[in-house]
């Protein structure tokens, strides 16, 4: 009864098969398909287990091991959609490398997902990176009439296109991601929002487009009537050469977005012309242009101008644009009036002037809350690229970064000059004011005291520094309790980076 | 109102407590913000307006030990307070989840029938996390698997790695002898109607190791235990085989297969032949073969010893005779088997 007892010992110990049906389903939808088809060889409990997950998450990647290795990872695929059950696939993520070989079979593979009633599609492919390949794959149409689908990430390269059909597309897609791979041709992009986009709320655009050959205009024509948040995160950079004499290539970019319930905005990178017509909806926006230094093309002045109008209405507003500290711009383009701003979170580069402060300051009668953020990286120009697309990194909560070096010495840069009349926010209605990034300057001194004398109704201003030494940090201190301060319950909060 | 509602909108205590009865009989009393966080508990509260009192406890599920409700009352008391950061929480969750993967299954068992869908994601996914990229081998022995589909893993073709032609050929003979399992299940066992959907674990096992020539062999059937034992004598008999004469006998029988079919004067002849042939060379280039080696009673390694020897000096003589020989020697294998059933002590699946 040897084989007896440890088949009774077995059971008794075995605790993951006793699992309801459901539930180690769940466990496998966690996995990488590959993973889960493997576990119908542990034992008769989880022989079809696998065929019941509805999430399936394929890497095809050809240049690991030879063609053999292809060959068989594009058959699983293949064998899984077949045998797995035929209930729905609710995520279907599938990332190809290689995809030259078997263009025919993605596009099965994306049409049989899509007859499942996916939810969720991902699709990373990608060809070979190679100069000489000239192939391409279009999605299927049926991705673009496909009712279920609720949630889409793909990546346009040269070799992959998606375009719609004529009318409206995408009847119940709430999502999109588009990352662009350089480079892209203008027109394959461009072709993807020409059609009506009824149910988007979410739509982001991230990558690097390249460079715009020629003549080449990109018109990013967006409509999408319930579309929420808008993220464009992409840059215009040839990647061949990142600091080209002719970059900048966001002057040949268009983007209208016909968008009359945007709540959210954020631009990265990119410059381009922006049209919104979201004029009472839009609550939140963030730009963040690091490549925009002061000394530029006038140019961009601009764009820049023409895009704070259009957003003139927002009640959180986030910006880093060094630009704008710029004397002769500001004197060639006045800044409109925020008046719905309640928060305003402003990011200075190390390369950038105060001079910005006294811009916004005077731009937003109505500000309660602001942020001065010091001291940001200032990296040569056009080597921005090196952190494109970080995502979700917020990196204003790193406040190690600023400790770089390339911090700028120029005491010209850094001097403080208080404007000639007190902005009339400092005087009504800022309450709560936080300093990060603060290094404990000279400049940085006075501008804080000048807040504070001037801040009538401040309630709470909190210090955030980067200076580690509890001395220098103490210093600081007396030296800020010695300041005037404009209103009687003003307190000062110090915050120490961790160690 | 009823006096469930009444006990929960208590104003004047402090803090309520709701009861707690789980399966092995402890009563407890936990804070009530606590205990709401489940679902189930919360309904229990609300809707039936139980857990007031110790005579009135909510009695919870029977996968909710007390060992079990205690880590989940944890988990809850953490993750009911308001506005903690998503730093906070998840390094909590990392710590929560260090456990045996024992716990974690009850665990996950126990938060599935409180409907904690919070719990029973972190839960899936540790577990997800600990199955995944390993082996089978791997995750039975984490998990105590029974061992229980060996006949169709020894059917399963192996990883073609080297891209050898042997393995390939290997491949190929498998294939074949999977089907003609099947037709002699289907010969033996109509009155079973055991029809259900057996074809595609055979699909699964060649395509997962990315067989691609063999797709076209599907039959196959889990194998009943008669099948099961008499392939297992076979088997144990080859693999003293294949200690003994291997060298020979691989001139012998790694040909093309079209040599082999030549000598095939009926199928289950050829049956035989070939399921010694296929064991023997299954066993020399077997990757994880554990199992058989512990079942053998010594008493019957020699007897079976005896028989390979026997078998070997046989397969090495010439052919016309070794037909003979093979005639008669597959009727008085199956002869033999049943008498060595009759009183042995090798079972593999009592």
């Amino acid at each position: 009864m040897d084989s007896n007892s440890k088949l009774f010992k077995a059971w008794i110990e075995d605790r993951i098969s006793g699992l309801p049906d459901a539930i180690v389903v769940h466990i496998l939808s966690f996995l990488e398909t590959r993973y889960a088809v493997q576990t119908c060889l542990l034992s008769h409990r989880w022989n079809n287990v696998w065929t019941y997950v509805p999430n399936l998450e394929v890497h095809v990647n050809s240049l690991k091991c030879g063609v053999d290795q292809h060959v068989r990872e594009s058959g699983l695929v293949d064998r899984v959609l077949l045998f797995r059950n035929l209930s729905n696939i609710h995520k279907f993520h599938l990332a190809c490398l290689g995809i030259e070989d078997y263009f025919y079979r993605i596009d099965a593979w994306i049409c049989t997902a899509i007859r499942r009633n996916v939810v969720e599609l991902e699709l990373d492919l990608w060809t070979t990176p190679s100069n000489s390949y000239t192939g391409l794959l279009k999605l299927p149409r049926s991705i673009f009439i496909c009712k279920t689908l609720v949630v889409l990430k793909l990546v346009l390269t040269d070799h992959v296109i998606a375009i719609p059909p004529d009318s409206s597309c995408f009847p119940s897609l709430k999502y999109l991601d588009v990352q662009l791979c350089h480079p892209v041709a203008a027109k394959s992009l461009a072709k993807l929002f020409s059609c009506r986009y009824s149910a988007l709320e979410e739509l982001i655009i991230h990558g690097n487009i390249g460079r715009l050959r020629g003549d080449e205009v990109l018109n990013l024509n967006i409509s999408a009537p319930r579309l929420k948040r808008l993220q464009i995160r992409f840059c215009a950079v040839p990647e061949d050469d990142p600091y080209a004499t002719d970059g900048g290539y966001e002057y040949k970019i268009f983007v209208n977005a016909n968008a009359p319930n945007l709540e959210e905005f954020n631009v990265k990178y990119l410059l381009a012309s922006y049209t919104l017509n979201s004029v009472k909806s839009l609550s939140k926006v963030e730009l963040k242009l690091k490549g925009l230094h002061a000394g530029e093309n006038l140019y961009f002045a601009d764009r820049i101008h023409k895009l704070f109008a259009e957003i003139v209405n927002v009640k959180c507003l986030s910006v880093l644009a060094s630009i704008v500290g710029d004397p002769d711009i500001a004197y060639q383009y006045p800044m409109p009036t925020f008046n719905n701003l309640n928060q305003l979170e402003l990011r200075l580069q190390t390369c950038c002037s105060w001079q910005s402060l006294p811009i916004f300051l005077n731009a937003s009668p109505n500000l309660e809350y602001l942020v001065l953020e010091n001291n940001i990286n200032c990296r040569a120009h056009g080597a921005d690229i090196d952190d494109a697309d970080d995502g979700d990194v917020d990196d204003s909560d790193d406040y190690d970064s600023h400790i770089s070096d390339n911090y700028d010495e120029d005491d010209l840069v850094h001097e403080w000059s208080p404007p000639r009349v007190v902005p009339i926010c400092l005087l009504s209605c800022l309450k709560t004011i936080y300093l990060r990034g603060f290094r404990g300057r000279s400049d940085e001194i006075e501008v804080a005291g000048y807040l504070l004398k001037h801040g009538k109704v401040l309630n709470k201003v909190t210090i955030h520094t980067s200076n580690f030494c509890e001395e220098s940090v103490m210093e600081l201190w007396q030296t800020f309790s010695r300041l005037p301060r404009g209103s009687k319950t003003c307190e000062i909060e110090w915050i120490l980076p961790k160690l | 109102m009823s006096e469930g509602d009444m006990a929960v909108i208590k104003p004047k205590m402090l803090k309520s407590y709701i009861w707690l009865q789980t399966t092995d009989g402890s009563i407890q009393q936990v804070e009530q913000e606590v205990a709401m966080f489940c679902p189930l508990i919360c309904r229990e509260v609300i809707q039936k307006g139980m857990g007031s009192s110790k005579t009135h406890a909510i009695s919870l599920p029977e996968r909710v030990n007390t060992a079990m409700l205690s880590l989940i009352l944890d988990y809850c008391r953490f993750h009911q307070v308001l506005g903690r950061s998503n730093k906070e929480c998840k390094s909590f969750d990392e710590k929560f989840i260090r456990m045996d993967t024992q716990r974690l299954c009850e665990l996950t068992s126990a938060a599935d029938s409180l409907q904690l869908k919070p719990l029973v994601d972190l839960t899936s996914r540790a577990l997800a996390r600990i199955i995944e990229g390993k082996t089978p081998e791997e995750i039975r022995e984490i998990f105590h698997l029974p061992d229980d589909l060996t006949e169709e893993e020894k059917l399963e073709p192996l990883k073609n790695v080297t891209d050898d032609p042997r393995i390939r050929l290997l491949n190929r003979l498998y294939a074949r002898k999977r089907k003609e399992l099947k037709e002699r299940e289907k010969l033996k066992n109509t009155e079973n109607g055991e029809q259900n959907d057996d074809r595609s674990v055979d699909d699964l096992l060649s395509f997962i190791n990315g067989e691609i020539g063999d797709s076209k062999e599907i039959k196959s059937s889990k194998n009943k235990k008669k099948n099961r034992r008499r392939k297992d004598q076979q088997k144990n008999t080859c693999l003293y085989e294949a200690n003994g004469s291997h060298e020979e006998k691989s001139l012998n029988f790694v040909c093309p297969s079209d040599d082999v079919n030549k000598f095939r004067p009926s199928p289950s002849l050829t049956l035989t032949l070939q399921d010694l042939e296929h064991d023997s060379l299954n066993d020399q280039l077997e990757l994880d073969d554990g199992d058989i080696d512990d079942e053998i009673d010594p008493a019957l390694k020699a007897q079976i010893d005896r028989e390979v020897e026997d078998f070997a000096r046989r397969l090495n003589s010439d052919w016309p005779q070794r037909m003979q020989e093979i005639l008669s020697l597959g009727q008085e294998r199956r002869r033999a088997q049943f008498s060595v059933n009759g009183n042995d002590s090798l079972r593999r699946y009592a």
